[in-house]
């Protein structure tokens, strides 16, 4: 183990005294994820370089059962807002009176601004099942599911009767792809600004009666709203038009591929992504590299040299293997200080780039560390030279990064099946995958880390045997 | 007592194709013993290297069996190890790292740490004459500095027995008169044996006790120096170039029955570089060749060969090859 452990060593010094391959290995990536994550992302307020983004394929399950006083359902509000067409029997509109005295009958649609509806934003499913939803989800066939409970109404719905306005925390799930973070960001978005937008309203209603009676230009109007305000369910359901898009619409400028929220909120952050693809793509690279330097020391015959001393084979494999991991796990976690740092900077507040679970970050990169290590011994020892192994390689990591994203979301090749499925057979894909799970904190990364550990291993295997083979050198 | 090294009919064979395999080794047997220099002299390809090579476990070989101190390469190749010092003919040395470095490294893989690995590296410095530039990277060096860390990174574990492969290869002549000091140094001084590759005749000639000649994967003559000279008798060796002359027909004919005490005539093409076409040099076998000389250039003179110049060496190892194989060693 100790000669192992001076072989890792030896690595480590090598890499880390050679300054050309420091800035390929961590500049690059940093300077790179920066750049995309800024010209794609919201930290810049300018948007007239925002890409537009139209038709996000949503499945919207409405489990609401109502039971609030007024006999509402809210949840039929997402319906209404997100489904063109809809009908929405528990939303009522209310009087029409109400809403022009509290300076209602704005625009349905935001287009009269320029931007684009919910309508054109998203392509949104009614569907009957949340487990259809999930799983239309996991096939690629929307971008995200969103899925009201059952007691979302009786829950959101304040008791006027009290004389105290409160509202229970109640929660709307939105089952995002991690293969389209862009899409699965803007719908979190969505949901998030109805659902604030419910919020208000209810509290703005108790609060909201009492000054449109004393205000009322009009006396018999006036007279209405004091019968009302000792009616909450009647007031309610003539207020229901606040939550209608009719007249008081999500206010939707068009939707852009942006970073407006911190990976922290739970919503994109193009610096999350491609923070994450990018050093896992350049991660790959140093794996590979160290990995074949074991054909640059066949060439330069040190490796000969360590096999005629009374050093194992093993052990110098181990030694090579453990100086190139511990080199990408330096070079992802340096990448995630700088990334954190830059989006801190950019957003002005402490902002873990890929969330605060420590010790599962570094459980992960460690994992993915091991998987891309494997994946440079197999192509060390199949390949039959450092040129073949450099071509092969790049060719593999460069294939492997398309595959998942590391330039563009991968989503828009979407029409392509294959291109489906090919993903989830990269290293890229489920470290990235892991990475943005931990950054909105959601979702488990045992998968992720047991699939990444076994492709190594198996990929380890093969490079080592093929290796060996190639080992009776000679002279 | 058992020879620290013991061969025993290595042979190795290499795949070439689907179809067909070559003998690059054909059961070559040969002993060193304590404080012995030892020197594999022959062409490049004779078999000096892949001999080499199994000796120290890079290759395995297709029979036979090699042994150090007693130690199996084969059975007991971690024992066996231990015993060799491995000097190959590349520059096999970390170009990043410093000379201290690399001898640091290497020490550590032959289980040296600590003080003794500190004792043992500035020593090796001295030997090797590079204390001065111990902490300056390889590859700020010259080919002959790299040479002689290359040489130190193989004494650094004070091996019983060291090999070094052709180890003068590309380097300048004071470079390779202090390499040829410190064989002998290592075997006068330190009581190492050497086994030394080379096509350079005279460096087999100065350095070795004994020497064996390869030749296509044989070893086809060995012993000492004066031993195998005397193999081809007292005979000097006449080495005429004539540039880019035509041969008279039936001149090496003439030359045998006209000129007293010529045994055998070798006609060789050479190409020097930058010329446009080969040079022809003869080179003749000759008892009391200085004696032979007039009749020699008489003989090529009434042939129409213009004689550019003459050599007339004592017997060495080049004419013993030369005996033996009918080709020079740097064919």
């Amino acid at each position: 183990m100790r000669k192992s452990l001076a072989i890792a060593w030896k690595e480590l010094y090598t890499t880390y005294t050679d300054r050309t391959l420091l800035l390929i290995m961590l500049v690059t990536p940093l300077a790179l994820a920066t750049i995309i994550g800024l010209a794609l992302g919201g930290f810049i307020n300018d948007t007239s370089n925002d890409v537009p983004v139209r038709n996000i394929p949503v499945a919207l399950v409405n489990l609401d059962e109502g039971g609030g006083p007024s006999g509402m359902v809210l949840g039929d509000i997402y319906v209404s807002a997100l489904v063109e067409g809809a009908d929405t029997a528990g939303l009522s509109t209310g009087d029409e009176i109400v809403c022009e005295a509290v300076g209602g009958g704005a625009a349905a649609d935001g287009a009269a601004d320029g931007g684009a509806t919910l309508y054109d934003l998203t392509n949104t499913v009614l569907l009957d099942s949340a487990a259809a939803a999930r799983a239309g989800v996991d096939a690629g066939e929307y971008a995200a599911a969103i899925i009201i409970p059952a007691d979302f109404t009786a829950r959101a719905t304040p008791d006027f009767t009290t004389g105290e306005v409160r509202i229970e925390p109640v929660s709307v799930e939105v089952y995002a792809s991690p293969a389209r973070p862009i899409q699965a960001g803007i719908v979190h978005s969505i949901v998030q600004a109805i659902t604030n937008q419910i919020a208000t309203g209810e509290i703005a209603i108790a609060a909201s009666i009492g000054a449109l009676v004393d205000s009322a230009a009009d006396p018999e109007i006036g007279a209405r709203l004091q019968a009302l305000s000792a009616s909450p369910a009647d007031a309610s359901a003539i207020f229901a038009c606040a939550f209608s898009p009719s007249y008081a619409p999500i206010e939707v400028q068009q939707q852009v591929v942006s970073g407006e929220a911190a990976g922290e909120g739970g919503v994109f952050n193009p610096l999350i992504y491609f923070g994450a693809t990018n050093a896992v793509f350049f991660m790959m690279f140093t794996a590979r590299g160290g990995a074949g330097s074991l054909l640059t020391e066949r060439r330069q015959w040190t490796l000969q040299r360590l096999i005629a001393s009374p050093t194992p084979r093993p052990a110098i494999l181990l030694g090579k293997m453990l100086g190139t991991v511990v080199n990408c796990i330096v070079q992802l976690i340096a990448l995630f200080i700088a990334l954190t740092l830059i989006g801190s900077v950019i957003a002005g507040e402490l902002q873990f780039i890929w969330g605060r679970n420590i010790p599962a970050i570094l459980l992960m990169i460690v994992t993915v560390s091991i998987a891309a290590a494997g994946l440079g011994a197999l192509i060390t020892g199949l390949a039959r030279s450092e040129e073949q192994a450099n071509v092969i390689g790049s060719a593999v990591i460069i294939v492997m990064g398309l595959l998942s994203g590391s330039f563009f979301p991968v989503q828009a090749l979407e029409s392509a099946p294959v291109v489906r499925v090919l993903p989830y057979l990269t290293i890229n894909y489920w470290a990235v995958d892991a990475f943005l799970s931990l950054a909105i904190g959601e979702g488990s990364i045992l998968l992720n880390v047991a699939l990444l550990l076994g492709l190594g291993a198996v990929m380890f295997g093969i490079g080592w045997w093929a290796f060996n083979r190639q080992l009776d050198i000679r002279g | 007592m058992p020879h620290l090294l013991q061969v025993e009919g290595l042979a190795r064979q290499f795949k070439i194709n689907s179809k067909g395999v070559i003998d690059a080794v054909k059961g070559i047997s040969f002993y060193i013993d304590t404080g012995e220099v030892y020197s594999l002299l022959g062409p490049n390809g004779a078999g000096k290297s892949t001999t080499i090579a199994m000796i120290s476990g890079l290759i395995e070989p297709t029979r036979g069996e090699a042994f150090i101190d007693g130690y199996s390469i084969q059975r007991e190749p971690l024992q066996a190890k231990r015993l060799l010092g491995v000097v190959p003919q590349e520059i096999a040395l970390y170009p990043k790292l410093s000379a201290r470095q690399n001898l640091e490294f290497f020490g550590r893989m032959y289980g040296l740490s600590g003080s003794m690995l500190a004792r043992r590296v500035d020593e090796v410095l001295d030997i090797i004459d590079l204390a001065e530039r111990q902490h300056d990277k390889i590859e700020t060096f010259s080919g002959g500095m790299k040479r002689r860390v290359n040489i130190g990174v193989g004494l650094v574990h004070q091996p019983r027995l060291i090999y070094m492969d052709e180890p003068t290869v590309g380097v300048d002549p004071q470079s390779r008169r202090r390499i040829l000091d410190t064989v002998l140094r290592l075997r006068d001084e330190l009581g190492m044996s050497v086994l030394y590759t080379t096509h350079y005749m005279e460096e087999a000639q100065e350095l070795s006790d004994r020497v064996g000649i390869i030749d296509h994967g044989e070893i086809i003559a060995e012993g000492t120096v004066g031993e195998l000279i005397r193999q081809v008798g007292e005979e000097d060796r006449l080495v005429l170039h004539v540039g880019d002359q035509v041969l008279p027909a039936g001149l090496t004919e003439r030359l045998r029955a006209e000129v007293e005490g010529i045994t055998e005539v070798h006609v060789e093409q050479h190409m020097p570089e930058d010329a446009l076409s080969p040079d022809t040099i003869l080179t003749i076998l000759a008892k009391r060749g200085r004696k032979a000389l007039p009749d020699l250039l008489q003989v090529a003179a009434s042939a129409g060969l213009d004689v550019i110049s003459v050599e007339v060496r004592e017997p060495d190892l080049e004419a013993v090859f030369l005996h033996l194989t009918g080709r020079a060693l740097r064919d």
